[in-house]
């Protein structure tokens, strides 16, 4: 008997309830048989935003499922989702607030930690003005919770010192949008991968850290023997292993690949002449200002990158590169990246020539045909992105420069006119560093780890132990909860009821469903707690928050007017219906708007309909950039300029950091999960076997790193994955001497500030056998 | 203990993938309506063995492209 997905879920779940499931028989007797009430949810971990359904009971979590029914993912989860009741379940959860006293953290009431918090920032902000405060959050906190601390910090405090994690990974790819399109945020779906017929993967181990896009991915290609994919990755992961077209750049020079690419459909007319003539525009920069130039101009500047040209810089055959730019123009293509592109110095402009060849062949706004940024957060999309929570932006596509965006928002949130400043506040690197050098007298970070995942952390680790007052909001213990002067334990997951906003413009509803262990609290509350005793203390305007926004349902609701008559707008999003559905996509505007799979195309999104983006003229299916400045998306004409720090005789390798299946991030959650941590135990390097051959060293061995900024040691895996005179090593773990960004550079991309995780140069050394 | 997997084998290869799973000791395999698709499921004393188990024995089969792990329960 064949049976289907969700009937297999049902059997599943069957056999599991079942007391004779070690009897074997399965059959439709086993799918009648009464089971827990299931609860939909979100998965906690990668931007993939996987449907999941919960089974509950005596507010504990006891199983957990991939929802079927869920548009996207489809009832697939990879395995950390599995191991998430456990993870909320862990022992080894923060439960109650810790001040540290003599240098040491000691158990503490809420009242006590949150009036020190309160005065700390009070204190700091009398004497020093509103910038000697800082919050740095996270693409983990949900959407209500970054809107709030977005809005508490700017429009309240006065201070544009707003930052996140998603600065470290998302930023580039933010650059790239918003240079290209005008607007942040892919315009096309999921729903494309079904249409696609070549897979454009460069820069994403997709395999392991978007695991359920890969697998739909993989069923498009054994649909039909059309499908191609192509893989640009200088290390074989294990996308490269479905590849039909693997082509591995020297580090740091896939632009040149990229421009050879686009050298080469031009070559062979593969360009769409009509589609440039539309909706596209040149241009480049010139003494820092960007400049419009003509298709000549392009052309002329591409004779430079002829595939042969680029196969002298990225080390990729001419006839690779040929190949894949005819796969590409073909189309319908379909590109995805994500931290090979994102974390490097050149960030911005790698995103930028991905999007050019998208724009050059006309393979955008059509079923198949879309450039889509994957994110690595469940919430740095709708969460951060979208909520402005970063230090140069405002909620749904505003930017704190423009006049008429902060008064919108002073308007909105009830600030006094000038509230908001009108500078960017301090990125990221830039934060940490003012941290350092005591401009930062209190910072409040909220979930997330810097003393863990910031690049060249022997500086900013020591910036953060040395912070006048560092508060730190958490469900687990981390590094930085270890270097923190208050500690305060959160709620995590489905502990809290909120929205996520995953890679596709999806806002999805996760419910509050199990109680959070000991004094835990949501860090909503938290911040709202902290709101009112600023408000208290004179800080903050009075009634900024106190009968005005005391529950996410209400700052949900200020959140869907703030995105009215923008390009967000998900008005119609009302916090009923997302609790019943599986999500919607944005723009939304209207209750009865089933949300948009395709932004930009008339007849798919409704802002081509009506408001301020509305455009009677076009017929159903064509296309207008409408953010764009004169509704034509850039093609850049970007130099080819390689990574901060390349290999010299010091340090002749070049290192690039990572992920593996099994952990994330910082290993704060999945190390939490036994099952979990002893499958990937340990930190590795992965070494090429020439190199491993020269430096004598085997699988097992201790290999000493150094980079100019630290060191590490770490146990060798010799496999031919890096190329020859590059390493490998995922970042997860931090026992000691495994924590790989010691070793890596901050030096950050000038347009989005994210830092080049991806590429610096070390040498390595055997240590000693393990 | 039982986890419910989802397998991706090569296109026409389900049957030969289903007939190699069915020789493991508590790992059945279920034919599903779309091709190039197989349900399993793991039985084994821990989650740890079983997971182990996905990893060791189901994804390193030939013919079989990738695994998930889609529902467990404690
Ligand atoms: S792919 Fe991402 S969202 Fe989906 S289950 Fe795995 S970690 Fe969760």
């Amino acid at each position: 008997m064949r049976i289907n997905r969700r009937d297999f879920v049902k059997i599943s779940a069957a056999t599991a309830t079942a007391a004779s499931a070690t009897a074997g028989t399965l059959g439709a007797g086993m799918m009648a048989r009464p089971g827990p009430e299931w609860v939909k949810s979100v998965c906690r971990f990668c931007g993939t935003g996987c449907g999941v359904q919960l089974a509950i009971s005596d507010r504990k979590l006891v199983a957990l499922r991939g929802d079927v029914d869920h548009p996207t993912t489809r009832g697939l989860v990879c395995a950390k989702a599995l191991y998430l009741p456990k993870i909320v379940h862990s022992p080894t959860r923060l439960t109650h607030p810790m001040i540290r006293r003599g240098g040491k953290l000691e158990r503490a009431s809420w009242e006590e930690a949150m009036s020190l918090v309160a005065e700390k920032f009070a204190d700091a902000i009398a004497d020093h003005g509103p910038d000697s405060v800082a919050y740095y959050g996270s693409g983990q906190a949900l959407s209500e919770e970054s809107y709030f601390a977005n809005r508490l910090f700017k429009g309240g405090i006065g201070t544009n010192n707003v930052e996140g994690n998603p600065r470290l990974c998302m930023a580039s790819a933010v650059g790239g949008y918003v240079s290209t399109y005008g607007k942040d945020e892919p315009m096309g779906s999921y729903d494309d991968i079904d249409h696609a017929n070549v897979f454009f993967l460069i820069g994403s181990n997709a395999a392991e850290c978007h695991p359920v896009i890969f697998d739909r991915i993989m069923a498009r290609k054994q649909e039909s023997n059309r499908v191609m994919v192509i893989c640009v990755d200088p290390r074989k992961s294990p996308v490269q292993s479905i590849a039909d077209v693997y082509l591995s750049p020297k580090p740091g020079y896939d632009l040149a690949l990229l421009h050879g690419m686009a050298s080469a459909i031009i070559e062979t007319n593969r360009h769409d002449e009509e589609f440039l003539a539309e909706h596209v525009q040149f241009k480049k920069v010139v003494d820092g200002k960007p400049v419009s130039v003509g298709w000549e101009a392009y052309r002329e500047f591409l004779d430079d990158w002829t595939p042969e040209k680029a196969e002298a810089v990225c080390g990729v055959s001419a006839q690779g590169i040929r190949d894949a730019a005819r796969a590409f123009a073909m189309g319908p293509t379909m590109s995805f990246w994500t931290m090979g592109l994102n974390q490097r110095t050149r960030g911005v402009w790698a995103n930028n020539l991905v999007h050019n060849l998208h724009l050059l062949t006309g393979q955008i706004g059509k079923p198949g045909a879309t450039p889509f940024s994957l994110t690595g957060q469940p919430n740095a999309c709708g969460g951060v992105r979208d909520t402005g929570s970063l230090c140069h932006i405002l909620p749904y596509g505003r930017v704190v420069k423009n006049p008429a965006h902060r008064a919108e928002m002073e308007a909105l949130w009830g600030s006094e006119e000038g509230r908001i400043k009108p500078a960017p506040g301090l990125h990221t690197v830039a934060m940490f560093n003012a941290l350092g050098q005591g401009d930062i007298k209190a910072m409040f970070v909220l979930t997330t780890n810097p003393a863990h995942s910031m690049p060249n952390l022997n500086a900013h680790r020591r910036a953060m132990a040395n912070a006048p007052f560092l508060c730190v909001i958490d469900a687990f213990e981390t590094q930085t909860t270890r270097l923190a002067d208050v500690v305060l334990p959160a709620a995590m997951w489905t502990e809290k009821a909120g929205v996520f906003g995953m890679s596709e413009r999806r806002y999805q509803y996760q419910p509050c469903v199990v109680d959070p262990p000991g004094q835990a609290r949501p860090d909503l509350d938290v911040l709202i707690d902290l709101a009112k005793r600023l408000e208290a203390r004179g800080v903050v305007p009075e009634g900024f928050v106190t009968g005005k926004l005391e529950d996410a349902d209400a700052i949900w609701d200020e959140m869907r007017e703030a995105s009215r008559d923008t390009a967000y707008d998900f008005r119609g999003m009302t916090r009923e219906r997302l609790k019943r559905e599986r999500g919607v996509r944005w723009p939304a505007p209207t209750v009865d708007h089933p949300g948009t799979a395709r932004r930009f195309v008339k007849g798919d999104d409704p802002l081509l309909d009506a408001g301020p983006y509305a455009d009677e003229s076009l017929a159903e299916g064509q296309l207008k950039f409408y953010a764009a400045s004169d509704h034509r998306a850039v093609i850049w004409l970007r130099p080819v300029v390689g990574p901060a720090e390349e290999a010299d005789e010091e340090y002749p390798f070049l290192l690039s950091t990572g992920r593996v299946l099994e952990h994330w991030h910082t290993g704060t959650m999945t190390m939490a999960a036994r099952e979990l941590r002893r499958a990937q135990p340990k930190a590795f390097v992965e070494i090429h076997p020439e190199d491993a051959r020269a430096l004598e060293v085997s699988t097992g061995d201790l290999v000493h790193l150094e980079s100019r900024r630290g060191e590490a040691s770490i146990e060798a895996r010799v496999v031919d994955m890096p190329q020859k005179g590059t390493a490998f090593v995922p970042f997860h773990w931090e026992h000691a001497g495994s924590l790989i960004n010691d070793v890596t550079i901050d030096a950050f991309d000038a347009g989005s500030k994210q830092p080049e995780f991806k590429i610096c140069a070390v040498r390595l050394s055997k240590a000693r056998t393990v | 203990m039982t986890v419910g997997v989802h397998v991706r084998t090569r296109l026409g290869c389900e049957r030969s993938v289903a007939l190699a799973l069915g020789e493991f000791h508590g790992i059945e395999p279920i034919e599903l309506e779309e091709p190039g698709t197989l349900g399993v499921l793991i039985r084994d004393e821990t989650l740890e063995s079983a997971q182990a188990r996905l990893r060791e024995e189901v994804t390193r089969l030939e013919n079989v492209l990738v695994a998930w792990p889609i529902h467990f329960e404690w």
